[in-house]
């Protein structure tokens, strides 16, 4: 079971993983725990702080003013606004965006490119450098590469591939680690 | 109380169907992700037969000794931000050095993000390159000095 299928799972359950073996590996797994751990504390958040749904009155109102607004002869801008809309947009805003997540995470063609496998290292020279700048670099996904400033080469890290042990590459630990010191911590004291 | 059972009016279902036409269509990626990124840049001194570690990066010594096998490392500075286009991350690295990347293009045609880096140190050294990269994923500039050690910065662009 790797790191990222666990993540996956917390992220967005979808009963994919054995509970029992996802259970044994958030055990093994410091940084999938801390990761779990963040998404409890994540759903205790929204739970403390998500806006009220909107009764069935206030649908019924809205319903009744859409309604009122599609009849009317001046059309949709001419209609009265009766709806508390506050509390209607402080529904409609958090929908949209799990409607928009939800399309990110489904729609074939907006899916995150598949890593490709690393297909080795090699230099890769460009240009020599020409005053202060060079020509630019391509990089494919899964491939961890190193831009030398001395001589504008640019190279595959033959040590950032993975190994038969590694669930997660050195450098996904690395970049998080990178983002939690610049982050300002949240804190969650009322929830603790 | 039982709640009523609720009217909805002839006239809402063309309505809701005008709303939700415009999404049937797939939209493209650049349609639905905005235009920020954020962007991370931090940089890092790697020391030929050294031993140190920074405490600040002993949470991820292991997988520095992997990438850089015998080196002391000490954690020169680090920035993450969101930023639109054309704006940069710029993180000093000590006195003298800085390092910085400048959102050009947060969605090329293949699915990656254009950046603009650069490692500057005034007077004495101007390095500057357009980088392609896949999102959530990081690369590495690397700078060598007289005395072996070596200017490690990394970046990175998530969604």
């Amino acid at each position: 079971m790797r790191c990222d299928e666990v993540m996956h799972e917390l992220s967005a359950p979808a009963g994919r993983l054995d509970p029992s073996a996802l259970a044994g590996h958030l055990d093994a797994c410091t940084q999938c725990a801390e990761f779990a751990e963040g998404s409890d504390r994540l759903d205790r958040l929204w739970e403390a702080t998500r806006p009220a749904d909107p009764t069935a009155v206030e649908i019924d109102r809205m319903w009744a003013a859409v309604g009122r607004a599609l009849e009317s002869p001046a059309g949709v801008a001419a209609a009265p606004v009766v709806l508390p809309m506050r509390r209607v947009l402080a529904w409609l805003v958090p929908a949209a965006a799990i409607a928009a997540a939800a399309l990110l995470a489904f729609a074939p063609g907006l899916r995150r490119p598949e890593v490709a496998p690393i297909d080795g290292g090699g230099a890769v020279a460009a240009p020599a450098l020409a005053g202060v700048a060079v020509p630019g670099f391509d990089i494919e996904p899964g491939e961890i590469q190193v831009i030398h400033a001395d001589d504008a080469t640019c190279e595959a890290h033959p040590m950032m591939t993975l190994s038969d042990t590694d669930t997660i590459p050195p450098t996904h630990a690395i970049y998080n680690f990178m983002e939690d010191q610049s982050y300002p911590q949240l804190e969650l004291s009322a929830l603790k | 109380v039982t709640p009523t059972p609720r009217r909805v009016p002839a006239a809402a279902l063309p309505l809701a169907l005008a709303l939700l036409g415009p999404l049937a269509p797939a939209p493209s990626r650049a349609q639905v992700l905005d235009d920020s990124r954020q962007v991370t840049v931090f940089g890092i001194l790697a020391t030929p037969d050294g031993s140190e570690i920074d405490p600040k990066l002993k949470k991820i010594a292991p997988q520095l000794r992997r990438i850089f096998p015998e080196h002391g490392f000490r954690l020169l500075g680090v920035e993450t931000r969101r930023v639109e286009p054309d704006e940069s991350v710029t993180v000093a690295l000590g006195e003298a050095v800085d390092a910085g990347a400048r959102l050009v293009t947060p969605l090329d045609p293949d699915g990656k993000a254009e950046l603009r880096v650069q490692i500057r140190e005034p007077g004495r050294f101007d390095f500057e390159t357009t980088v392609n990269t896949p999102l959530n994923q990081l690369f590495f500039l690397d700078k060598r000095y007289p005395d072996g050690s070596r200017l490690i910065v990394g970046i990175g662009v998530r969604e």
